[in-house]
C-alpha cells in the first residue's frame, strides 16, 4: 500500500513544479502561495501516508463496522448550530454546544461498544 | 449490542457490529456507505428541482421582457440558482456516486472512515437547509452573485441575515463534501482488495481520485475565503478596498475553478465506463489515460486566475498558458474515449445516447474555453452571455449529461430494477432539443454584447426573440426531466428485475448482487487487470 502514497507525493511535485513555473511571469505574492501551500499540504500528507503503511505493515487487523452512528447526526447538527450562532448570538452557541456535547458523549460510548466487540472477537 | 457475524476476505477478517438502531436512524444515521450515497442523491436531487425552479423564473423574467419579479429578486434568484447547482447539486452527486461505488469498484467491503462520511452528510443537509431559509428572512435570501463577491457582499451592500446564511451554509456544505472526498481517497489508496493494485483501479474510481484530490487540497480556500468575509462584515478592516476585492477572488476562484473540473472528472469516469461497456471492448490507453487524468488535475488547479483576467493585476500570460495547455490531456482523454468506440460492437443504449450526448455538447464547452482562455478576447467576453452559455455546456450539455448515462447505467447496480429505455430515450431526446435550445442562443446573444446578472435589457437591443426561445427551450429541459421521474416511478413500481450483470460489464461492482449486500461482496473474482469481469468471460469463466 506504500505506492499508495506516491499518488499523493507525485502530484504534490506535479502541482508544485507548475507553480514554480509562475516564477518567470513575476507573480504576485497571493497567486503563488495559494498553490503553493497546497502543493506542500498534499506532499506533506503523502509523506505521512508513507510513514503510516511503513510502521503498520501489510498485516490487517479486524475491523468493527457500525451499522448507524445517531451520536455523529447529532454531534454535527450542534455544531451547525453552534457555527450559526456566530452570526445570531451568544445563545445559539450556547444551545449548539450542548447538542454538541450530548453528540460527543454519544460518540465516545459507540467507540467504547466497538472496542468491546473486538475484544470479544479476538477472544473467539 | 449484537454481533451480526463475520466474514473474511483474503486474509482480513471483518466483523460486523449492530447498534441499537430505530428505522428512523438506521435510514438517516447509518453508515452503510450505500445508504449515505443514497441519501446525499436524493437530497441533490430535491435540491435540482428547486434550483432548476428558480432557473425557469428566471428565464420568465428575461421572456417576458423584465415584467415578472424586481432587479433584487432577480439577484437573489441567480445567486441561489447558481450556489445550489455547484454547492448543493453536482458536486454533493460527483462525489455520492463516489461513495457508493469506489468501494465497490476496487473491492472494498466499507468506505474508509463511515462515520466521518455520514458527518459530511449531515453537514451538506444543514449548509443546504441554512443556505436556502435565507428565503425566509425579511432581507431575503443572499444575492451576491455564487461567488459572494467582496464588496457586493460585505454588510453595506448585502445587509441582513439571509447573506450571513449563505456564508455558514456554504462552509458548512463545503466542510462536508471534503470530508467525503478525504474518506474516497483513502479508500482508494488504502482499502483495495488483494490483486487492486493502483493501476487497476476501474476508470471511474481513478477519476474519483483526481477529483478527491482536488477537493481535499483546493476547496479548503474557499473555506478561508469565507472565514474572511464572515470578519470583514463583522469586524471589517479585513478585506480592505481594491487589494482586498481580489485576494478575495483569487481564494475564491482557488476553489472556483478546480470545482469546475470536480464538477466534470466524475461524469468523464462513468462516460469512460459506458463506452467500454456497450461497445464491448476494453478502455483504450488506460495508462495514458490515468497519467492524462493527473496532469489535467494538476494543471486545473493552476488557471484559476484566467476568471480574473480583466482585473489585470496577476500573470495573464501564465494563466493563458496553463488554461490553453489543458487541451493535451483533454485530447488525450477523447482520443482514448473515441478509440474505445471504434470498431466497438456497439449496443445504443440510453446510457450509450447520453455518453454520447456528453462527449459532443462537452465539447462545444471545451472549445469555447479556449476561447475565453485567451486574455485579448476574454477582455471582450467577460461577464457577457458568451461566458454563461460556455459553462453550462460544461456543466450542464456535459456533466449532467454524464450523470445520466451514470443513473441509468449504474441503476440496475442499486436497485435491483431496470430503467425503462423507451421512455429513456424519450427523456433523452427532449433533453438533447431542450439543452441546445436554451444554451445555444447564449452564445450569439453573449457575441452581441448581452452582459449577465441584468433583470430587464432595453427592448431595442432586439434579444427579445433569442431569449424567447431560451426559455421554451427550459421549458423542454423541465419536460425531460418530469419523463425521467415517471421513468423511475414506473420503473420501480412495475419492477423488471435487472439481476447481477444486466449490461456484460467490465468491473467489479458488477460482481455482487443488485443491490449489493451491507459489506458488498460475499466473494471476489480474481483481479487481474482494471477489467476483471471481461478478463473471466475472455478466459472463459463466464457466460456472455
Amino acid at each position: 500500500m506504500r505506492r499508495a502514497a506516491i499518488v499523493l507525493i507525485g502530484w504534490g511535485l506535479w502541482l508544485g513544479a507548475l507553480t514554480a513555473l509562475q516564477a518567470v511571469f513575476a507573480p504576485k505574492l497571493i497567486q503563488f502561495s495559494i498553490p503553493a501551500l497546497a502543493s506542500a499540504v498534499c506532499m506533506t500528507a503523502g509523506l505521512m501516508l508513507w510513514a503510516l503503511d511503513a510502521r503498520r505493515g501489510q498485516i490487517e487487523r479486524p475491523r468493527p463496522l457500525t451499522d448507524s452512528s445517531l451520536a455523529t447526526v447529532t454531534l454535527v447538527v450542534g455544531l451547525s448550530l453552534a457555527l450559526l450562532g456566530a452570526g445570531f448570538g451568544l445563545w445559539l452557541i450556547l444551545i449548539g454546544a450542548a447538542i454538541t456535547a450530548l453528540g460527543l458523549g454519544g460518540v465516545v460510548r459507540e467507540q467504547r461498544a466497538r472496542t468491546r466487540s473486538l475484544r470479544r472477537e479476538a477472544s473467539r | 449490542m449484537v454481533d451480526t457475524g463475520t466474514r473474511t476476505r483474503g486474509q482480513h477478517l471483518v466483523s460486523t457490529v449492530a447498534l441499537p438502531t430505530r428505522v428512523a436512524s438506521s435510514t438517516l444515521a447509518s453508515t452503510d456507505h450505500k445508504r449515505i450515497a443514497g441519501t446525499a442523491c436524493a437530497t441533490a436531487f430535491l435540491f435540482f428541482l428547486a434550483g432548476g425552479l428558480l432557473a425557469l423564473l428566471m428565464r420568465s423574467q428575461l421572456a417576458a421582457d423584465g415584467g415578472v419579479v424586481s432587479q433584487q429578486t432577480y439577484n437573489e434568484l441567480f445567486t441561489m440558482h447558481g450556489s445550489t447547482m455547484v454547492y448543493l447539486v453536482i458536486v454533493p452527486v460527483a462525489l455520492a456516486v463516489g461513495i457508493y461505488f469506489v468501494p465497490l469498484q476496487v473491492g472494498a467491503a466499507e468506505i474508509a472512515g463511515p462515520r466521518v462520511v455520514l458527518a459530511g452528510l449531515w453537514m451538506y443537509v444543514c449548509g443546504g437547509v441554512l443556505m436556502w431559509s435565507g428565503f425566509l428572512t425579511s432581507g431575503g435570501a443572499a444575492s451576491a452573485s455564487w461567488g459572494g463577491f467582496d464588496p457586493l457582499s460585505e454588510s453595506i451592500h448585502s445587509p441582513g441575515s439571509g447573506m450571513e446564511l449563505w456564508i455558514f451554509g456554504v462552509m458548512l456544505a463545503t466542510l462536508g463534501q471534503i470530508l467525503w472526498a478525504g474518506c474516497i481517497l483513502l479508500t482508494a489508496l488504502r482499502a483495495r482488495a488483494p490483486g487492486m493494485t493502483l493501476m487497476r483501479m476501474p476508470v471511474f474510481t481513478w477519476t474519483m481520485v483526481v477529483t478527491c484530490l482536488m477537493v481535499v487540497f483546493g476547496f479548503p480556500a474557499l473555506l478561508l475565503a469565507l472565514g474572511l468575509l464572515w470578519a470583514q462584515r463583522h469586524f471589517g478592516g479585513v478585506l480592505v478596498g481594491g487589494a482586498g476585492a481580489v485576494d478575495y477572488q483569487a481564494l475564491f476562484w482557488f476553489y472556483g475553478h478546480p470545482v469546475v473540473y470536480v464538477m466534470f472528472f466524475p461524469f468523464v469516469g462513468m462516460v469512460g465506463e459506458v463506452l467500454a461497456t456497450f461497445s464491448s471492448r476494453r478502455f483504450f490507453g488506460y495508462s495514458a489515460f490515468v497519467v492524462a487524468l493527473l496532469a489535467f488535475a494538476g494543471l486545473s488547479m493552476t488557471v484559476w486566475a484566467h476568471h480574473m483576467f480583466t482585473f489585470g493585476v496577476l500573470s495573464n500570460k501564465y494563466f493563458a498558458l496553463t488554461s490553453t495547455a489543458l487541451i493535451v490531456p483533454a485530447g488525450v482523454e477523447y482520443f482514448d474515449f473515441l478509440a474505445t468506440i471504434w470498431r466497438g460492437s456497439l449496443r445504443f443504449t440510453t446510457a450509450f445516447l447520453f455518453a454520447l450526448g456528453f462527449l459532443v455538447q462537452f465539447l462545444i464547452g471545451g472549445l469555447t474555453g479556449v476561447i475565453l482562455a485567451s486574455p485579448p478576447l476574454d477582455y471582450g467576453l467577460n461577464m457577457s452571455y458568451f461566458v454563461v452559455a460556455h459553462f453550462h455546456y460544461t456543466i450542464f450539455a456535459g456533466s449532467a449529461f454524464g450523470l445520466f448515462a451514470g443513473i441509468y447505467y449504474w441503476f440496475p447496480k442499486i436497485t435491483g430494477v431496470m430503467l425503462r429505455e423507451r421512455l429513456g430515450k424519450l427523456h433523452f431526446v427532449l433533453m438533447v432539443i431542450g439543452t441546445n435550445l436554451t444554451f445555444f442562443p447564449m452564445f450569439i446573444l453573449g457575441a452581441e454584447g448581452m452582459t449577465r446578472r441584468i433583470a430587464r435589457y432595453p427592448a431595442s437591443t432586439g434579444w427579445q426573440g433569442l431569449n424567447i426561445l431560451e426559455t421554451g427551450g427550459s421549458v423542454v429541459i423541465a419536460l425531460s426531466v418530469i419523463v425521467f421521474m415517471l421513468n423511475m416511478l414506473i420503473s420501480l413500481r412495475r419492477r423488471r428485475p435487472a439481476g447481477d450483470d444486466p449490461w456484460g460489464a467490465h468491473t467489479l461492482e458488477w460482481a455482487t448482487s443488485s443491490p449489493p449486500p451491507r459489506h458488498n461482496f460475499h466473494a471476489l473474482p480474481p483481479i487481474r487487470s482494471y477489467a476483471p469481469l471481461l478478463d473471466l468471460r475472455e478466459t472463459g469463466q463466464v457466460s456472455r
